[in-house]
């Protein structure tokens, strides 16, 4: 035996290795974007009283959270084709982890949301404050920073999880080195220099998120 | 003969899903055992004397953890057929989750150590305990109780990720389901079927978990 490793080819893929990167990278930020707008309110619906909001929310985290993340994707992609919504990779690979996001961000921001005192609540509405205003001044300032760390976390994850879309056509990081591997047969070499590129993109989300942080990278 | 070419679903199909949720649980059972021992390797290592020790399992967990399960699938499988050494798909997919469960394991392992009070162990030490005795009696009994929530999640975690493992051609619930898909042509019903699958597995392990948890509470 012996295996003569060839890089070159990995090299001459580089400009789609990087337009995979941009791929990868762009779907996760929305996703996240997403998935946090569609949090806040699921969280605050699942910790409330109201069934009629309870019910709903607790069913999407249930659901979210334990389904594996491919077969959420299968579902927008195949599961809404069935029924004629038929829609790009890239948008069935998006919905599906805003929807991920959204159920596993909705339980980290419902752990926030318990350690906030409900007086605060009930000082906001006494001030004059809705409901809305309250949760959107007065309490949610609060749960982002306390949350801050595993937000970030669930950012790397929806990252990584992007991946996934490779297996209905998506042309990210792993799409493109699907594609060159069956094209060379050079599967390791592809494999490895993505999963460096992931290393690269998973630190740059933590960087950018310690960037972010309220009240700065030290807070 | 009639089952070969028919386009409906066919009780041999369930039996096909039934076959693939079979071996998600096999994979399950193998990587959440070689995990969890990982993890508690791991989890002591990491609070080792050695600072060279610690920064070793540092970077490893942190590696593992920043690499997608998929392409960790992959270079395992691919990795070892290019060292002249091929191993079958549920060897790397073991091997795969394995090494991703466990450094989420570790994590978890070592937070627990740290929720046993420190008084509480020096005292165990000042009454004549070894530092083995001190682990066995008092650290493990408390420690097991503060990870087992945050443990059974990531048990939990591997029976979906072995969805990731079918990109090596390992026929698991999903692959199966997937499969079954591609004849009949009519995903809604069939992915439906496997979601209910999953539930089956996880909904009585989360109980099983949620009994343990309060008779643990009770317990303390």
């Amino acid at each position: 035996m012996g295996y003569t490793f060839q890089f070159g080819v990995v090299l001459d893929a580089l400009p789609d290795l990087l337009s995979g990167a941009a791929v990868s990278l762009s779907l996760a930020v929305a996703s996240m974007v997403v998935g946090m707008l569609l949090a806040a309110p699921l969280a605050v619906a699942a910790a409330g009283r109201n069934l009629a909001a309870k019910a709903p929310a607790r069913a999407w985290i249930e659901l979210a959270r334990n389904t594996p993340c491919l077969a959420q994707i299968y579902a927008m992609y195949y599961g809404l084709g069935a029924v004629g919504i038929f829609m790009p990779a890239w948008a069935a690979v998006f919905l599906a982890i805003s929807f991920n996001n959204a159920g596993y961000l909705a339980e980290i921001f419902r752990g926030g949301l318990n350690g906030i005192n409900a007086n605060q609540f009930k000082a906001s509405r006494s001030l004059g404050l809705t409901p809305a205003m309250a949760y959107r001044y007065v309490v949610f300032p609060q749960v982002f920073r306390n949350t801050y760390n595993s937000v970030s976390n669930q950012f790397i994850w929806s990252m990584l999880n992007t991946s996934l879309g490779a297996l209905i056509g998506l042309y990210d990081l792993s799409g493109v080195a699907m594609d060159y591997q069956m094209r060379t047969f050079k599967t390791f070499e592809f494999f490895l220099a993505i999963a460096v590129a992931y290393i690269v993109l998973a630190k740059l989300i933590m960087f950018g998120m310690r960037f972010l942080k309220p009240g700065g990278a030290n807070a | 003969m009639n089952d070969m070419f028919s386009t409906g679903i066919t009780p041999r199909d369930y039996w096909m899903m039934a076959y693939g949720a079979w071996k998600t649980i096999q994979m399950t059972l193998a990587a959440g055992l070689l995990a969890t021992l990982l993890g508690i390797l791991l989890g002591l290592l990491k609070m080792s004397r050695f600072a060279v020790v610690r920064l070793a399992v540092d970077t490893l967990v942190d590696v593992l953890r920043c690499i997608p399960l998929l392409v960790q699938v992959t270079l395992i499988f691919s990795g070892f057929a290019v060292l002249g050494a091929p191993i079958s798909a549920f060897t790397a997919g073991t091997i795969a989750l394995t090494l991703f469960a466990g450094s989420y394991t570790a994590e978890v392992v070592r937070d627990a150590i740290l929720a046993v009070p420190a008084p509480l162990r020096r005292a165990a030490r000042s009454l004549g305990m070894t530092a083995r005795q001190e682990y066995a009696y008092v650290v493990l009994p408390l420690g097991v109780r503060q990870a087992f929530p945050s443990w059974l999640g990531l048990m939990l975690g591997i029976v979906k990720d072995t969805s990731v493992v079918a990109v090596i051609g390992y026929a698991e619930l999903l692959k199966a389901t997937q499969t079954i898909i591609t004849r009949t042509q009519d995903p809604l019903p069939l992915l439906t079927l496997a979601a209910c699958f999953y539930f089956v597995i996880c909904f009585p392990l989360s109980m099983v978990g949620g009994y343990f948890e309060r008779s643990l509470k009770k317990r303390s």
